[in-house]
């Protein structure tokens, strides 16, 4: 346990001193910005527009920080042989995976804390500036809560990316694969409302079910954005948000362990 | 008692038609408390070799043990002090970072480690870049922090892969010089080098290789008279001899 504390703990400090880090915040405070001048075209509803922009932002930014921060640190790492330092110590290979992923989450998370206040602040000051229409059930509890479903769909697809990245002898294949992955994720869901919409099929046939279950295979990661609910001030139901919980926190250690099995078998040469 | 034995060892890169054998059944036995040096010319299998031997690959044949520990099985490596060929870090951190890092995760205590990483900082030149980050390094201040790495936990066996490699004149004695303490307190150090004259200083026995094909290994004195009048010679001489019974 203290290895892998060890290991997170220093690819957290080289990652938090990386200057691209500091170009990802700055880019979403512009976009803050942009956000309260945008809203501030909007007459009414305002609020809402605030909501969906900021908790947009923070899940921009959080796949940019897992596409070009965190995917090609461990890239390097691997194609680089800097982990020559960490493996020809007494540490197993689960211990840099693990610790190498801690280390990486904590800085998604620390990101999602920090764009998360500006968002807050943000919504904030372009509902302030007009005394507009605010939606009735708003609250910032859900608003927070959007906001940690969102950064667990963010682990997620950091869990995703370890497993392409150890499994793929390039990193750039890696990129590419999680991309793919990011894009089914996002538009299964899609894909299988306009299937339904037609009514070719009822909702309960076979290529429905088999759609769905690919759905939560590849992670669905729409389950996870809670935008609207945040922005329109839906009421919640606590049941399927503690059963989505499970299913994030499960799907990544799954993710990590089966990295973990196949980064043991892989060569390092 | 034998430090690190090689036993049938082959190993083969690429799959298919780009497949390569890169090392020929090598066999090779380093005593405790010997200074091994591992001479070859590039592309040879040096770093192949080191490489199986810290389990980053895997021999398609034969094992190796690390003093009793069979490697790939049992843990040595808490015995082991590694120099990559080229060393590369986390550039962000700071040396001292990277030596608490290195000895914390190796077991040191924290006192220990603290004294530990001054003096061998100063050993190596590095104590004034000490909170630089390494990204800032030269290539020599990095080869001398690798270095300074292997050396934090005071590990029984070295494995140094080109130790001399992008290092100045003082450098280099700084190394030497390091070597030889080690010698003297009978750690044992297995390390390739393409400097024969640092060898000839330095080592007990040497063991050549060519293209994958262990061809030699012994004391120093066993191999001059024979092969010819100094180190520089008789490595040349026993290379160009194999390679020319290749092509004829
Ligand atoms: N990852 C790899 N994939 C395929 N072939 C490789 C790989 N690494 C090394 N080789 C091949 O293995 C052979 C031995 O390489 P190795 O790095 O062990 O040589 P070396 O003796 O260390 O040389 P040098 O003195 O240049 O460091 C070379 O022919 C090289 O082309
Ligand atoms: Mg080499």
């Amino acid at each position: 346990m203290d290895k892998i504390r060890l290991i997170a703990w220093i690819t957290f400090k080289d990652c938090i001193r990386n200057k691209a880090l500091y170009g990802i915040f700055f880019m979403g405070l512009i976009l803050f910005s942009a956000n309260i001048i945008i809203t501030g075209m909007f007459t009414w509803e305002l609020g809402k527009v605030a909501v969906d922009m900021g908790l947009s932002i923070i899940s921009f930014s959080g796949l940019i920080i897992i596409f070009f921060l965190c995917l090609p640190i461990l890239g390097n790492d691997i194609e680089k042989k800097t982990v020559y330092l960490i493996l020809s110590r007494p540490v197993t290979k689960a211990h840099y995976i693990i610790g190498k992923y801690m280390g990486l989450g904590l800085i998604i998370m620390i990101s999602s804390v920090f764009l998360g206040l500006c968002a807050a602040l943000s919504v904030k000051i372009s509902v302030m500036g007009a005394g507009t229409f605010i939606p009735p059930h708003f609250s910032w509890g859900m608003f927070t809560l959007s906001i940690c479903y969102l950064t667990l769909s963010l682990l997620i697809l950091l869990s995703l990316a370890f497993f392409w990245v150890c499994t793929s002898t390039h990193h750039f294949t890696a990129v590419l694969l999680t991309i793919m992955t990011y894009f089914i994720c996002h538009n299964m869901e899609n894909v299988k409302n306009i299937i339904l919409s037609t009514k070719i099929m009822s909702s309960d046939s076979l290529s429905i079910k088999v759609i769905n279950a690919v759905t939560w295979i590849l992670p669905n990661l729409t389950a996870f954005d809670l935008k609207t609910t945040a922005a329109y001030g839906l009421p919640v139901n606590t049941l399927s948000l503690s059963w989505l919980l499970i299913y994030g926190v499960s799907y990544s250690v799954v993710c990590i362990m089966l990295t973990v099995l196949i980064f043991q078998k892989r060569e390092l040469s | 008692m034998t430090a690190i034995q090689f036993n049938n060892v082959s190993k083969t890169y690429g799959q298919g038609l780009k497949k390569q054998k890169v090392l020929h059944d090598l066999s090779l036995s380093i005593m405790t408390g010997e200074v091994f040096g591992f001479l070859g010319p590039n592309g040879a299998g040096k770093s192949t070799t080191i490489k199986l031997l810290l389990n980053f690959i895997r021999p398609d044949q034969g094992d190796i043990h690390v003093k009793q520990c069979r490697v790939g099985k049992d843990n040595y490596l808490h015995h082991i002090g590694y120099l990559p060929e080229t060393p590369c870090f986390y550039e962000n951190l700071t040396a001292s970072e990277i030596m608490y890092f290195s000895g914390k995760i190796s077991g040191l205590k924290q006192d220990q480690l603290k004294e530990q990483t001054q003096d061998i900082l100063k050993r190596l030149k590095l104590d004034h870049a000490q909170s630089w980050q390494i990204g800032t390094y030269s290539k020599g201040m990095k080869q001398r922090l690798g270095l300074a790495l292997a050396l934090v936990h005071d590990p029984e066996i070295y494995i140094l892969d080109e130790p001399m490699s992008g290092l100045d004149p003082m450098g280099r004695y700084l190394i030497t010089d390091v070597i030889l303490e080690l010698k003297q307190r009978g750690k044992t150090v297995f390390f390739s080098s393409h400097i024969l004259s640092d060898v000839e200083k330095l080592c007990n026995r040497i063991a050549i290789l060519n293209k994958g094909k262990h061809l030699f290994s012994g004391a120093i004195d066993e191999i001059l008279p024979q092969y010819g009048s100094n180190l520089e010679h008789a490595f040349m001489n026993i290379i160009q001899t194999d390679d020319r019974g290749k092509n004829g």
